[in-house]
């Protein structure tokens, strides 16, 4: 397991450093410690890692700016950060959690697990979230989220307008941080349960959703039952 | 402030439009307006000499001198006939006989006693002072149609100098008339004169409870003069004094036209703080104290020592206005507007209209009062708002919270050094503390400061970085942490590496220069932001604009250069 810590104070980054491998003892985490966006961001770009634990404030500079430098998240990021009013932005980012400082090793194990277990939902009411674009970042509101679609790396976020907005995290690191009534129905598919009109059947025993927005969406027959039983 | 000068401009204009459109209705309609009004004194036959017979109707004059009544002189003694030729029916009642002059006189109206005005005698003992003005009514007998005598006994001999005029007129005209003119011609001087004594005792009163400026209590001093010298002018209206008293009252009108012309200027030198106010208040004393000696009439004594002042008082707001003095502009548009009014008006403008100025320039005073009070206020809230700043910085949570994490790990790891370094904070708070209420502080506690935060940087980033201040005596003061500014903002910016070297200058002559090197990692990050306006409001709040604030790149370092006059602890 690859962790990078990206923090400005040596015994800061020491002690999360230390707290972290106590935690993950089991995991045997190689981590590594960056101290300025510039490097942690070349290491990104070059290693793929599975959780970043990132400060907000470095030297002045603004601990985001990783986020929306880096395309295609394939991991999950940890703010710790003395700032606690910028968590709500945090989350719209699409970080797992959000740790204040000064932080205990208990609160630093209670955001890991949430990292560990995959299926744990959000534990923060997630209204919105970032999406990339060629002229910067826009934010799509999350009741406005129809479902969802695995698309390589990324993912496409339906919503009730026609537009189709491109969220940089894979489907299963997506479906960690989504509020409840987000329900996986496929391998590449997350629908909001409370949009579904109809569950109806196809040819060849397919499934689909039909949506509000007229959408269908395939479900899989292994989870057929599941949202048969939610539906009804 | 722009909307503000139109204003006061524009009013001033207008009045003084009004004051030039009334002038010269009055001079027209004077003669109109009065039912009958004779001048009396043309042909007059005069005999410079004692005369026995001075008042006998049947007495030939023929050969005596004719003479213009306006070349009467002093120390004389004249007999006076003049024919009167009355060509109306009917002359209306309370005709007056008025006559105005510096002399002691006996009145004859057809040979027949009428009035007198003091004694006139053949030398200064004998003759006996009377009013300036004599009036006398005259019956509708004695004003019938033709031919009369009116004779005067006149003597000038308590003159206490010679003055070139001292005949003014005499005249027959109706009682009712001279009443009208007499109250629309004292009430305007009566309620500036009103308005110059309440301005006087305003200004006083904020010279004495709320700031000792100089030139508050000089315009005091000339809102008080010139109302004094309104109240000179006006006596004539309500005493008629004796005619001896009246070269005393121009001589204390002159007196007093020369305080205000000095006062006038002494405003402006201390309202614009001039330099050497001394000279320019010399030369004009004794420009001002010349002409008082100097003029030939006192008319022309006022009027040339009101427009020296004036013109001085020009020059000075153009001086002002050249340093962009923010009010000189409206005080140069009240005084040229002044100006122009003294060359239409000349004498009307001192008898009445130069004290309409003053109000204006006081209305530009209290104006700029108002403006000073708020002012005032508004750095009171200026002066918390950067206490509050300066504590807040400490509270900030970058600060605080990465801080505290820090004790939380020591405290864990190392209880020993967690001490160290609470201690090390509690005496930056400590400093901080007590900094926060003054607006200036000894350089040895800004230097223990950034020391101190030096110190707590040190053990947060581990790194081996250094700390130089070459300084020579410590006897100045500093407006607090705005060198411990820089250093802080030096940490939040930049990326601190091992064999960083913070160096602090301090030169020390009648300035104090200081130059912070420091080290520059940030190429993206421009200015300091809060840190620098927090510097420069400082800065601002102790030295007005006498300070210097540079603060840029410079290769791989960041030099801040700071200038500010020199202070010295007592």
């Amino acid at each position: 397991m690859q962790i990078v810590i990206v923090e400005d104070e040596p015994i800061i980054a020491q002690r999360l450093k230390r707290q972290i491998a106590e935690i993950l003892e089991a995991e045997k985490p190689i981590i590594k410690w960056f101290d300025d966006i510039e490097d942690a961001n070349e290491h990104l770009t070059q290693q793929s890692i599975d959780l970043l634990i990132l400060d907000l404030n470095l030297h002045g500079e603004n601990g985001f700016d990783l986020l929306k430098d880096i395309s295609a998240q394939s991991f999950h990021t940890i703010i710790v950060s003395a700032y606690s009013e910028q968590a709500i932005t945090a989350f719209e980012y699409g970080v797992l959690d959000f740790v204040a400082k000064p932080f205990q090793k208990e609160r630093l194990e209670a955001a890991l697990i949430r990292f560990t277990d995959k299926s744990s939902h959000a534990s923060h009411e997630l209204k919105q979230l970032a999406v990339k674009k060629h002229d910067g970042l826009s934010f799509i509101k999350i009741a406005d989220v129809s479902f969802i679609k695995a698309y390589g790396h990324y993912t496409q976020l339906h919503t009730n307008s026609a537009e189709i907005a491109l969220h940089d995290k894979a489907i299963d690191k997506l479906a960690m941080l989504l509020p409840n009534q987000f329900i996986r129905v496929h391998r590449s598919y997350i629908v909001d349960i409370n949009k579904v009109v109809a569950l109806k059947i196809g040819s060849g025993a397919s499934y689909q959703l039909l949506m509000q927005d007229n959408n269908e969406v395939p479900v899989s027959r292994s989870r057929y039952q599941q949202i048969k039983s939610l539906l009804s | 402030m722009k909307t503000y000068h139109l204003l006061i401009t524009f009013v001033f204009l207008l009045l003084s439009a009004k004051a030039i459109a009334q002038e010269t209705r009055t001079q027209a309609t004077k003669v109109q307006a009065s039912e009958f009004f004779k001048i009396l004194g043309e042909g007059a036959r005069v005999y410079n000499d004692t005369v026995e017979n001075c008042h006998d109707i049947h007495l030939d004059d023929s050969d005596w001198p004719q003479l213009n009544l306006s070349q009467i002189s002093e120390y004389q003694h004249y007999c006076i006939r003049i024919s009167v030729n009355i060509n109306q029916n009917e002359i209306p009642r309370y005709t007056v006989l008025r006559a105005l002059f510096l002399g002691s006189a006996t009145f004859y109206w057809d040979g027949k006693y009428i009035a007198d005005k003091g004694i006139p005698g053949f030398d200064l003992n004998s003759e006996l002072v009377g009013p300036i003005e004599m009036s006398v009514p005259l019956s509708q007998n004695e004003l019938s149609k033709g031919q009369h005598l009116l004779s005067i006994e006149l003597s000038t001999y308590s003159h206490l100098e010679d003055m070139h005029t001292i005949y003014y007129g005499m005249f027959l005209t109706s009682n009712k008339n001279r009443q009208g003119i007499n109250f629309e011609q004292k009430i305007i001087p009566l309620m500036l004169a009103g308005a110059m004594f309440l301005l006087a005792v305003f200004f006083a009163l904020i010279y004495f409870l709320y700031e000792k400026r100089p030139a508050l209590i000089i315009f005091s001093c000339l809102c008080l003069f010139s109302g004094t010298l309104i109240c000179l002018e006006l006596i004539k209206y309500f005493w008629n004094y004796p005619w001896d008293f009246h070269i005393l009252r121009l001589r204390i009108i002159i007196a007093n036209v020369v305080l205000t012309g000095i006062a006038l200027i002494a405003y402006y030198l201390f309202y614009y703080q001039i330099k050497k106010k001394l000279i320019w208040l010399g030369s004009a004393i004794l420009c001002s104290i010349s002409l008082a000696f100097l003029a030939p009439s006192y008319d022309i004594k006022s009027l040339s020592i009101f427009v020296l002042a004036l013109a001085i008082s020009l020059l000075i707001n153009v001086q002002a206005h050249r340093e962009k003095h923010p009010s000189a502009l409206i005080h140069l548009g009240i005084l040229i507007a002044g100006f122009i009014l003294m060359v239409i008006l000349p004498f009307s403008f001192i008898d009445k209209w130069f004290a309409a100025l003053f109000s204006f320039i006081a209305l530009a005073n209290l104006y700029h009062l108002i403006v000073q009070f708020g002012q005032e206020r508004s750095k009171a809230m200026q002066s918390l708002r950067l206490e509050a700043q300066m504590l807040r910085r400490n509270l900030q949570p970058h600060f605080l919270m990465n801080s505290l994490t820090l004790i939380v790990e020591w405290v864990e790891t190392q209880p020993k050094l967690a001490v160290k370094f609470i201690d090390a904070l509690a005496d930056e708070f400590r400093l901080l503390n007590n900094m926060s209420q003054q607006k200036l502080v000894p350089w040895s506690d800004e230097s223990s400061l950034c020391q101190k935060h030096f110190e707590i940087m040190q053990y947060r980033y581990q790194k081996k970085i250094k700390l130089n201040i070459e300084v020579t005596g410590n006897d100045f003061l500093i407006p607090p942490a705005i060198i411990h500014t820089i250093i802080e903002n030096v940490f939040s910016h930049n990326r601190i590496k091992n064999g960083d070297i913070f160096d602090i200058q301090v030169n020390k002559n009648e300035n104090i220069h200081i130059r912070i090197i420091t080290p520059f990692r940030n190429k993206n990050h421009k200015g300091t932001g809060i840190g620098e306006d927090y510097i420069k409001t400082r800065l601002t709040e102790s030295f007005h604009h006498n300070w210097r604030f540079e603060s840029a790149a410079k290769n791989d370092t960041w030099q801040t250069d700071i200038n500010f006059p020199l202070i010295k602890i007592r």
